[in-house]
């Protein structure tokens, strides 16, 4: 299978090298700025490409040894300048590739891009949905990395949300909805965790806190002297502040101040001149946004393509930003990278646990649900003791649930009998009527207001451990798709209750695979949620998951390590045996986290298990990636199908690492997932590691079809999404062995 | 040394004495000759009654290294302001004639003179008064009177300056200056110690020029730019996204009327429910706007509403309704949003930008209809996995090989 990758081969001259410098002033000069103008003073010396950040000093070119410089201040004050040799830098050398990716940089501003964040995006031709007050603007994500044959440009088509109202304009609106009582709570809900962009400077700042009895008349210090927001922002920008009510915004500036100095603590920011970025966590929820969003920024990989050859194509046309390149004898191919991929083989989906009956699917689709209609499951719960809630309003739709269900479950073989119709609050129905024996609760919600659905959740998962299974209405009421949906939700309600509904065959014995993933509650409270989730048979039909609450700053394996020990007992016990071999499939790891999940987690699963000593593989599972690959087809560029798996070229030389195009897209450019393998004592072969990962992502009983990621990590990402977003709290432990948060 | 005597730094003062004149006196083109690293320029794009900001320096590296500091920044696209700014960065000499520096209102040429050999003060008098011709002049340069107060100086106060003149040969020049080319000058300055005597005058001095004739049309526009000589070299060029742009301009408009409409929209369908409440909450809110649209457009919009006055009562005050998916709005009621208003002026403006733009249709009887989209209102069951995307195409693939048992590979 040929592929093209969205990746830019970058060419330096041969032998080239850059030579790093340390530059020392005598006397001290303390200014930065007055450092660089000092030092450039000797162009003739130095040359004109360079790059100096006012110790360290970037050249093509080798200078002597020690070169001493003299300049004068504008004072007249005479300096000596120390220019001496500290390195000599190959091309793949990590400070180097840091050093190409600042060129690119200064190359992208030469395109009059806006950098936001540390992506660039073109301000000038905005997608505009105004209904929400929306503007997208197109953009690149690029990184330049050492990859297994050469050095790379990674570029990827990226979109930046922005909002054309202010903070101000955004709390005005929100304390009128929520009146003067709410809203203290409301607003740090929402915008806390926000980006801000400010009309006066490049620069963007995250809210941390709101600070509520600060108001632009507040002062600070400026030099000897106090002066307030407001005439601040007057004289410096020439800015009226309209709202002198305003309270104002804190954000925790990390960065280090001047010349290394400690951060300069908390910027307060005034909501007027703060524009919102991306979306709040309200707006993700809200389907016609994203859906609108969605049509906006979806592109099919011939359109993904066409923009990323145009963006490279620009950069060789604009005479400036080739001077930047030429300067530092740097170029760059100008059509994306070709490589080989290989596609896993198709697997073949179990019913019975006899193996007997079996069904393969369209892989093109990566879809199973027609094929498996009329197919018993693997095992069914019976439902004898249910009930079902719903308001007078949604008599109609309950009653059509109900009959659909009956019919949809006879070739799924659930046995369904009486049900009770309650009109009371909805909590109170719950209390009155939920008992140990109830097997199971569905509630037809008449809206998908999320308080309605977290008190369900709330008592069902910690006061009254009972699998439940929520619906809204409007789901229902659509007459030609209630067929789908009842089949949907009978799979789903037997799954919550401890049935299985397929497998795939796992060629491995005493095998358990664990998945982990965390959930960040940004807002309240500021905790983590990590969820683990493992297998408790050898068809990765039974699975056992828990789900800890941490607070800030704790790491997430400190109470995850109690969670596996849990999910060894419930394998002794399932199996009469410990697994032979573990594989980890760790999820939510953040770019920067790589190595504290090498250097702390994998020690805390070894501790966990070394009495049994076990094979263990603890690979890091990554969605969130700008790496895109398409497959030349019959001369047209399409999504590569699923199973495509990557492991030359564009994998790292320093990691065990392969991507695999799992799912498959209707719309716009699939993603592939990247997997790295972190540590591994197993002494599978890679393709079986592959394969068996793929295998995996064949499993998850929401979907009947193949997902972006291997099974246990999707169950532990909707369990700590279920807890983080409407439980709070730690599930009820009876629970352990369902998949109750489908 | 002299930022250390001077609170604020005596550079600051001398562009704080820029920004004051401008804020007085609203130059509409400003050029800066000797700009360096734009320091002055910086400040002065905040100042959005300035249409042209243009730079001079004769070293191109150092505007080079700072050059897109002057770049728009993501919130002059995400708000377009009212007025055209375009800023032009030059190479130069302050002794060449470029056509391209005519016309201006305002020239600074804050502490550049003594950068001069002296003998071409006068080639820069000639261009700058002559040639540039401009409605006002800032000049400032070091005033040797007060070198003595200047802790541990001997000679010039930088290696680079050529002379330092006394505040007498200063105003001897100016006086010169306006006499020859037609300028009255007043002396002021910047930087002054407490206790120091007062007829030593600032540690900068400074010269406000203002022109007294009033040129000719011809000589006072640009010239022809392209049949002239160009002797300056034009490193940077950017034009501020402004609302002066016909297409900044109808998307800003069609964004606001967009927004509006489905905010009506929305309480149209909740007012059906609950009566009038919702109606009034939009009042409110569209009151609020206006008191944030700040204060420029407010004059000028009473009298257009006295205008709209007439046409309201006269169909009366109709609301919003829908017409299968798409929602009818009558033209009055759009226009009583304040941001609507204050974009387009007028209401026949406002019709105008509403008959161009596919998105909506405009009846006889003014009535905006908003098409909808193909959007449905479908909400995302909180339990159905809707999301995880599946693909329809029919190609198939190698059918599935035989699992093997990997232990026994293993050994």
């Amino acid at each position: 299978m040929f592929l093209l990758s969205a990746r830019e081969k970058i060419l330096s001259r041969p032998q080239w090298v850059l030579y790093q410098y340390h530059v020392d002033f005598k006397p001290v000069m303390e200014s930065r700025r007055l450092r660089s103008a000092l030092l450039f003073q000797h162009e003739e010396t130095l040359g004109k490409a360079r790059t100096f950040d006012g110790a360290i000093l970037f050249l093509p070119h080798r200078l002597h040894n020690s070169t001493v410089l003299y300049s004068e201040t504008r004072m007249g004050e005479k300096v000596q300048i120390t220019v001496t040799l500290t390195n000599e830098l190959p091309p793949t050398s990590p400070v180097c590739l840091q050093f190409y990716n600042i060129i690119f940089r200064r190359v992208l501003r030469m395109l009059n891009m806006q950098q936001i964040g540390r992506h660039y995006y073109n301000p000038t031709d905005p997608l505009n949905i105004p209904q929400h007050r929306l503007t997208i603007w197109p953009g690149f994500t690029t990184t330049i990395l050492q990859y297994e044959s050469s050095i790379m440009l990674c570029t990827d088509v990226s979109h930046k949300v922005l909002r054309s109202e202010t903070v101000l304009s955004f709390m005005l609106e929100l304390r009128h909805r929520t009146g003067e009582q709410g809203f203290t709570a409301a607003c740090t809900k929402e915008l806390v965790g926000l980006i801000v962009l400010t009309k006066y400077n490049n620069k963007t700042y995250r809210i941390d806190d709101i600070a509520w009895d600060y108001t632009p008349n507040n002062t600070f210090k400026r030099g000897d002297s106090e002066i307030s927001f407001k005439d601040y922002y007057k004289t410096q920008y020439s800015l009226d502040i309209s709202d002198d009510h305003q309270v104002l915004l804190v954000s925790n500036v990390k960065k280090a101040g001047p010349s290394g100095r400690p951060p300069p603590g908390p910027a307060l920011l005034v909501p007027e001149f703060c524009y919102l970025t991306g979306l709040t966590d309200k707006m993700r929820a809200d389907f016609n946004i994203m859906k609108d969003l969605s049509t906006h920024t979806r592109l099919t990989p011939e359109q993904r393509e066409g923009r990323l050859n145009r963006f490279v194509g620009n950069i060789h046309r604009n005479a400036n930003a080739q001077a930047e390149l030429t300067t530092w004898g740097l170029n760059f191919d100008n059509k994306l990278l070709s490589l080989k991929g290989r596609v896993l083989p198709a697997e073949r989906i179990f019913s019975l646990a006899l193996w007997h009956l079996q069904y393969e699917y369209n892989p093109w689709q990566a879809d199973w649900s027609k094929e498996m209609r009329g197919i018993p499951l693997i095992s069914c719960r019976p439902l004898e003791n249910w009930i079902m809630l719903f308001t007078p309003r949604n008599v109609d739709v309950a009653q059509a649930l109900l009959q659909t269900l009956n019919r949809v479950s006879k070739p799924l073989g659930i046995p369904m009998q009486k049900y009770e119709d309650r009109q009371e609050s909805l909590l109170k129905a719950l209390q009155q009527n939920v008992n140990p024996a109830t097997q199971m609760v569905v509630v037809v919600l008449p809206s998908n207001r999320k308080d309605k659905y977290d008190s369900v959740k709330k008592y069902l998962c910690v006061d009254c451990p009972t699998p439940s299974q929520c619906v809204v209405a409007r789901t229902l009421s659509r007459q030609q798709a209630l067929m789908t949906v009842a089949t949907k939700i009978a799979l789903q309600m037997n799954c919550k209750m401890g049935g299985e509904l397929w497998s795939v065959d796992i060629p491995l014995k005493q095998l358990m695979i664990v998945g982990i993933d965390c959930y960040h509650d940004t807002a309240a409270g500021k905790r983590s949620i990590g969820a683990l989730v493992a297998s408790l048979n050898h068809g990765m039909s039974r699975w056992f998951s828990k789900c800890v609450l941490q607070s800030r700053g704790q790491e997430i394996m400190d109470g995850l390590k109690g969670a596996l020990q849990g999910a060894l007992k419930a394998w002794l016990k399932h199996n009469k045996c410990l697994p032979s071999r573990i594989i980890v499939y760790r999820d939510g790891v953040g770019d920067g986290m790589l190595q504290s999940v090498v250097n702390y987690e994998v020690p805390q699963i070894m501790g966990c298990i070394k009495s049994m000593e076990p094979k263990l593989t603890v690979v890091v599972v990554k969605k969130r990636i700008s790496s895109r690959f398409f497959a030349r087809i019959d001369g047209k560029l399409t999504n590569p199908p699923p199973g495509t798996c990557i492991d030359t070229e564009v994998t790292r030389p320093e990691w065990y690492d392969f991507f695999i195009v799992s799912q498959a897209v209707r719309m716009g450019s699939v993603s592939p997932t990247h997997y790295n393998v972190v540590y591994d004592s197993s002494g599978l072969k890679p393709d079986h590691m592959q394969r068996l990962t793929y295998k995996l992502c064949h499993m998850y009983y929401n979907w009947q079809g193949i997902i972006r990621v291997p099974a246990p990590c999707q169950y532990a990402h909707k369990l700590a999404f279920l807890v983080g977003q409407s439980i709070h709290r730690e599930p009820n432990t009876n629970l352990d062995d369902f998949l109750y948060y489908l | 040394m002299m930022n250390s005597i001077f609170t604020p730094p005596v550079y600051i003062q001398r562009h704080e004495f820029v920004v004051d004149f401008v804020k007085k006196n609203k130059p509409k083109k400003v050029i800066d000759l000797g700009c360096s690293n734009c320091t002055l320029l910086r400040k002065l794009k905040f100042h959005r009654e300035i249409e042209v900001l243009a730079g001079v320096d004769i070293d191109s590296d150092v505007i080079r290294n700072i050059m897109y500091a002057l770049a728009p920044i993501p919130s002059d696209y995400l708000q377009p302001g009212d007025h055209p700014l375009t800023i032009n960065l030059y190479q130069g000499s302050v002794t060449d004639r470029d056509p391209r520096t005519k016309g201006f209102d305002l020239v600074t040429s804050i502490e550049l003179i003594e950068h001069l050999q002296l003998e071409d003060v006068d080639m820069f008098t000639e261009v700058v008064f002559g040639y540039m011709a401009p409605v006002a002049a800032i000049i400032s340069t070091p005033n040797a009177d007060f070198n003595p107060l200047l802790p541990r100086l001997t000679g010039f106060r930088h290696p680079q300056h050529r002379f330092e003149w006394t505040k007498a040969e200063f105003q001897t020049w100016a006086l010169k200056a306006c006499r020859e080319f037609g300028y009255v000058v007043e002396f002021t300055g910047v930087g002054q110690i407490q206790g120091q005597e007062e007829s030593i005058g600032f540690c900068s001095q400074i010269g406000v020029f203002q022109r007294v004739r009033s040129l000719s049309d011809a000589s006072c526009r640009q010239g022809d730019v392209t049949e002239e000589r160009l002797p300056y070299r034009l490193l940077y060029d950017v034009v501020y996204p402004s609302l002066c742009d016909n297409n900044i301009f109808h998307r800003t408009l069609m964004n606001e009327v967009l927004y509006w409409a489905e905010t009506l929209r929305k309480g149209q369908m909740v007012t059906a429910g609950q009566g009038g409440e919702h109606t009034e909450r939009l009042e409110e809110r569209m009151e609020r706007e206006e008191s944030q649209t700040g204060g420029e457009q407010q004059c000028g919009r009473r009298e257009v509403n006295e205008e709209l006055e007439g046409q309201t009562t006269a169909q009366g005050h109709e609301e919003p309704y829908r017409a299968g998916r798409s929602v009818c709005i009558p033209l009055a009621r759009l226009w009583s949003c304040p941001r609507v208003q204050a974009l387009s002026g007028t209401v026949q403006h406002l019709k105008e930008v509403l008959l161009d733009d596919p998105r909506v249709e405009v009846t006889e009887d003014d009535t905006v209809m908003v098409l909808a989209g193909d959007e449905e209102d479908d909400d995302e069951d909180p339990e159905l996995d809707e999301n995880i995307n599946n693909a329809e195409t029919d190609q198939s693939l190698d059918s599935s090989v035989e699992n093997k048992d990997w232990e026994i590979d293993l050994g």
